[in-house]
């Protein structure tokens, strides 16, 4: 009986499912055990270009096989003149069972291209996977004459390199090639765009690469269809600007701009610019494409400093100068507009407005600046300076002549224009107070056509002094007045304190002195010394009296004149009876010698001093 | 080398630019004498205004009131020649326009300073600074006699002669203030501000019983007038808001025969104290 095999009796999910299982499990015990067998395979390494035979036009493939090892290695691979090789491989790993063995392996091929024909042979290098270093056999490569397929395909590729370059291209176009150091000049940027070439949008202005120039700002561009340049049809967009040149000496000066292009897929072509390839261009999605011009240099020059005028303030053009006012007759103090012109070609953006100073005769205010021209390129136009001008004394005044100076690059020297100078008649104007106003009447509407205003109020021209506030800190509110009072405050209490001191050490001096005429009269009494009682007497009543009497000099003091003090003083009759005989008794002393003597000096000394402290 | 030149480059830039932009009163200044003299005189005068919101100058406030003369809004003009006479109070064309301004307005000028001409508000400074040179001075020169022991007799009279000298000008400093606070109490009535529906042709303002438009007139004043605002206990000027929004003062003439409330916006105070 022959028995079916098992395996067909079964149902065929069942098969199914047992062939998947099976394959599950290959795969898991592949995987797992794939280390054992990379550890048990010995590793070693391959190399060889395949094909090992091109010509000069075509590619090959470096392909290196590493054997017991799927882990990725570590290296460099040596450069070959006349051979580019890529640097991102593409890596592909296996893993297999050869005779029950379990074999793993990994491929990298690197994409070559040949530059040149002959016979290259990269030598072997090393490649390091793990903690291992293989070493990677040398390879061979011929390379062969180019076919005349070959040749046929350069030939195209380089047609269609000059064709992308034709399709969009930015052009500049300056009037010289050469510029002044800050000279504006006017330019146009023209970008070409094939009319074959399908551009969605601009996106991106010209921008200037070049830091040497400054360039005005873009704005719209003006357009211009059917230009033919290379036998092609183009669409032209030209933006004018003023170029103006920042510094001296040879710069290179170039533009790039970014378009918008629908594209079919990009892997059809081999400038990843498919509509070459595509007579209608598709309708695919967008792609931008940045044109760069070529890069231009231009010879910027110093401005020369021979011939330099004193008044030179950076003007670089053609100009031509006028002024004007706009009355020749004013009233003193009426403003007067002076217009200074500048037309021409040139910087303008960069002209200061002429320095007009003031005299004694005329005031001058700042300018106003207006300009007249394309706004963008301040480069062609009339630039104004309105001066305002006040008259400052009647009579005849001359408003100057203004010099203008500025470096002509045409004719490369510097020139200065002079505008006439203006008469002006100022009148020294009405006294209004002398004008007699509408009588008017109480209770009655005044006839308001009749208010004088014309002649009776007069404009500055000048603000004056400026005041953050109308109100302004008084003295009372200003610290620094209270704070000077300090000043005299302090000379006073100096001198008050001055004058205290003088007074009390006057004082205590005469009653140093008074006392130590008492202390001579006692002792004088002890000594019976009369004369010396006496002198210190008269001296001591001189000082009393003088102190007393306010008397400036004691010592100059006679006899009479003590007693006439004494009377001022409403001393009674016997102490001024009393005080004439003790200077007679002085007096006798002084003049007659020892004769008084005789008299007691006890008593003498009671009398005197009792006199002394009567005294008022 | 580059970073240098560019550098110098953009500092000439920003300093021409600072030129142009600095200075806006100055700037705003000119541009109102240049729109006058073209005879726009309503630019002028917004430009002017524009000014004077930044800082003032005698001549700015001058202008200003020559322009409203012009414009007959006599009420403005008296305003900014006051202004213009506060910031420089010697100027004599402006106190010519003013005297002329205010006999055009029929205004009667006020006596904020005409009775003491010599104590207006604008010598409290000279008032004060005499007061104090004649104090510190004879004081010192009284203790210049103390220490040289000058004579009573020619001390005391020294001492009558200084105290004199200093009540003298002890009162024009008190006149003076007085002056002062009162000009920064000054109010001069700018003109009427007719409604929409207001048919009243009259270029008298009303000075109310009540702060409310509705409220029966106390008397009138014309543009021009001066009047002066009555203080609250704080100082401040006594305001009123009303439930519409507006704002009233109340004010009276400097005799005090004309009082009552008028609208914040009917008057302009010469001096903006702060304290509102």
């Amino acid at each position: 009986m022959f028995k079916k095999p098992l395996r067909s009796s079964l149902p065929f999910p069942l098969t199914v499912r047992a062939c998947l299982f099976l394959t599950a499990w290959t795969s898991l015990a592949l995987s797992l055990h794939s280390g054992l067998m990379a550890q048990n395979q010995a590793m070693r390494a391959e190399a060889s270009f395949s094909p090992p035979s091109i010509t000069v036009s075509n590619g090959t493939t470096y392909k290196v096989v590493l054997f017991g090892t799927q882990e990725t290695p570590q290296g460099a691979i040596p450069s070959i003149p006349g051979l580019t090789i890529s640097n991102n491989p593409q890596v592909f790993r296996t893993a297999s069972f050869r005779n029950g063995t379990p074999s793993v392996k990994m491929e990298m091929s690197f994409q070559v291209k040949p530059l040149k024909q002959g016979t290259f042979i990269l030598p072997s290098w090393d490649l390091k996977v793990g903690s291992k270093t293989l070493r990677v056999p040398e390879a061979s490569l011929q390379v062969l004459a180019p076919s005349q397929q070959d040749l046929i395909r350069l030939e195209r590729e380089k047609q269609q390199r000059e064709d992308l370059k034709q399709a969009a291209f930015i052009e500049f176009d300056a009037p010289r090639p050469f510029l002044f150091e800050g000279e504006t000049i006017f330019a146009t940027i023209s970008l070409f765009l094939w009319d074959r070439l399908p551009v969605t949008r601009i996106e991106q202005a010209p921008v200037k690469i070049g830091d040497s120039f400054s360039m005005t700002e873009l704005r719209q561009p003006n357009e211009k269809r059917n230009v033919r340049r290379n036998g092609k049809s183009y669409t032209v967009f030209s933006w004018p600007i003023g170029l103006t040149a920042a510094m001296a000496g040879d710069h290179d000066l170039s533009f790039k701009t970014s378009i918008r292009i629908r594209a079919n897929n990009p892997r059809n072509s081999p400038f990843n610019s498919p509509f070459f390839n595509d007579p209608f261009f598709g309708f695919g999605r967008e792609e931008s494409l940045e044109i760069l011009g070529p890069k231009q240099t231009i010879e910027v020059r110093a401005l020369p400093m021979k011939g330099r005028p004193a008044g030179f303030q950076g003007a670089i053009g053609s100009f031509t100068s006028l002024s004007s006012i706009d009355v020749d007759r004013v009233s003193l103090g009426d403003p007067v507009r002076l217009t200074f012109e500048l037309s021409g070609t040139g910087n303008f953006s960069a002209i200061p407005a002429p320095q007009i100073s003031s005299d004694k005769q005329l005031k001058v205010g700042p300018p106003a600046f207006s300009f007249e021209g394309n706004q963008l390129t301040k480069h062609e136009g009339k630039q104004s300076f309105e001066y305002i001008l006040t008259p400052l004394s009647a009579g005849l005044v001359e408003i100057p002549a203004i010099k203008f100076s500025y470096f002509d690059p045409l004719e490369e020297r510097f020139l200065s224009t002079r505008t006439s100078a203006h008469p002006l008649r100022v009148d020294p104007g009405e006294n209004w107070n002398s004008a007699n106003p509408q009588p008017v009447v109480e209770g009655e509407v005044s006839n308001e056509d009749a208010v004088p205003t014309v002649d009776l109020f007069q404009t500055e021209s000048d603000p004056g002094e400026w005041f953050p506030a109308l109100q302004r800190k008084t003295l009372l509110e200003n610290t620094n007045f209270w704070l000077l009072q300090l000043i005299p405050l302090v000379g006073f209490c100096s001198l008050s304190l001055l004058g205290f001191r003088r007074k009390t050490a006057g004082i205590e001096k005469q009653r140093q002195k008074e006392n130590a005429l008492l202390r001579q009269m006692k002792d004088s009494v002890g000594f019976k010394d009369a004369p010396a009682l006496l002198r210190a007497f008269r001296d001591l009543l001189r000082l009393r009296i003088a102190s007393l009497r306010k008397h400036p000099n004691p010592s100059s003091l006679s006899s009479e004149e003590i007693l006439s003090l004494l009377r001022l003083g409403n001393n009674p009759e016997e102490i001024i009876q009393e005080a004439r005989e003790l200077l007679r008794s002085c007096d006798d002393q002084e003049f007659a010698g020892n004769e008084l003597a005789r008299q007691p000096l006890e008593s003498l000394y009671r009398t005197s001093h009792g006199l002394l402290k009567k005294l008022k | 080398m580059r970073s240098f030149a560019f550098g110098i480059l953009l500092y000439a830039f920003g300093a021409n630019a600072c030129a142009l932009f600095a200075d806006s009163q100055n700037r705003l200044f000119y541009d109102a004498v240049r729109a006058e003299a073209s005879g726009d005189l309503d630019s002028a005068i917004e430009a002017y205004e524009g000014s004077a919101q930044v800082a003032h100058s005698a001549n700015l406030h001058g202008n200003l009131a020559n322009l409203y003369f012009k414009k007959e809004q006599f009420g403005r003009s008296i305003l900014n020649y006051r202004k213009a006479l506060i910031l420089d109070p010697d100027h004599d064309d402006f106190s010519a326009n003013l005297s002329f301004a205010l006999e055009i307005a029929q205004v009667r000028s006020g006596d904020t300073d005409k009775p003491f001409v010599s104590f207006k508000a604008s010598t409290l400074d000279l008032w004060t600074a005499a007061l104090g040179v004649c104090f510190w001075s004879g004081l010192l020169l009284l203790s210049a006699f103390f220490f040289f022991r000058m004579d009573k007799v020619r001390t005391s009279i020294f001492l009558c002669l200084w105290l004199g000298i200093l009540g003298f000008c002890s009162f024009g400093v008190i006149k003076a203030k007085e002056k002062h606070d009162l000009v920064g109490r000054e109010v001069i009535v700018l003109g009427r501000i007719p409604g929409p529906s207001d048919a009243n042709r009259s270029k008298a303002i009303s000075l109310r019983r009540f702060a409310g438009s509705t409220s029966s007139a106390n008397t009138s004043v014309i543009p021009g007038e001066s009047l002066f605002l009555d203080l609250d206990d704080k100082g401040t000027a006594r305001a009123h808001l009303s439930p519409d929004g507006r704002k009233w003062y109340l004010a009276r003439s400097s005799n005090g025969r004309k009082r009552g409330w008028i609208r914040a916006n009917e008057v302009g105070r010469i001096l903006e104290t702060g304290k509102e």
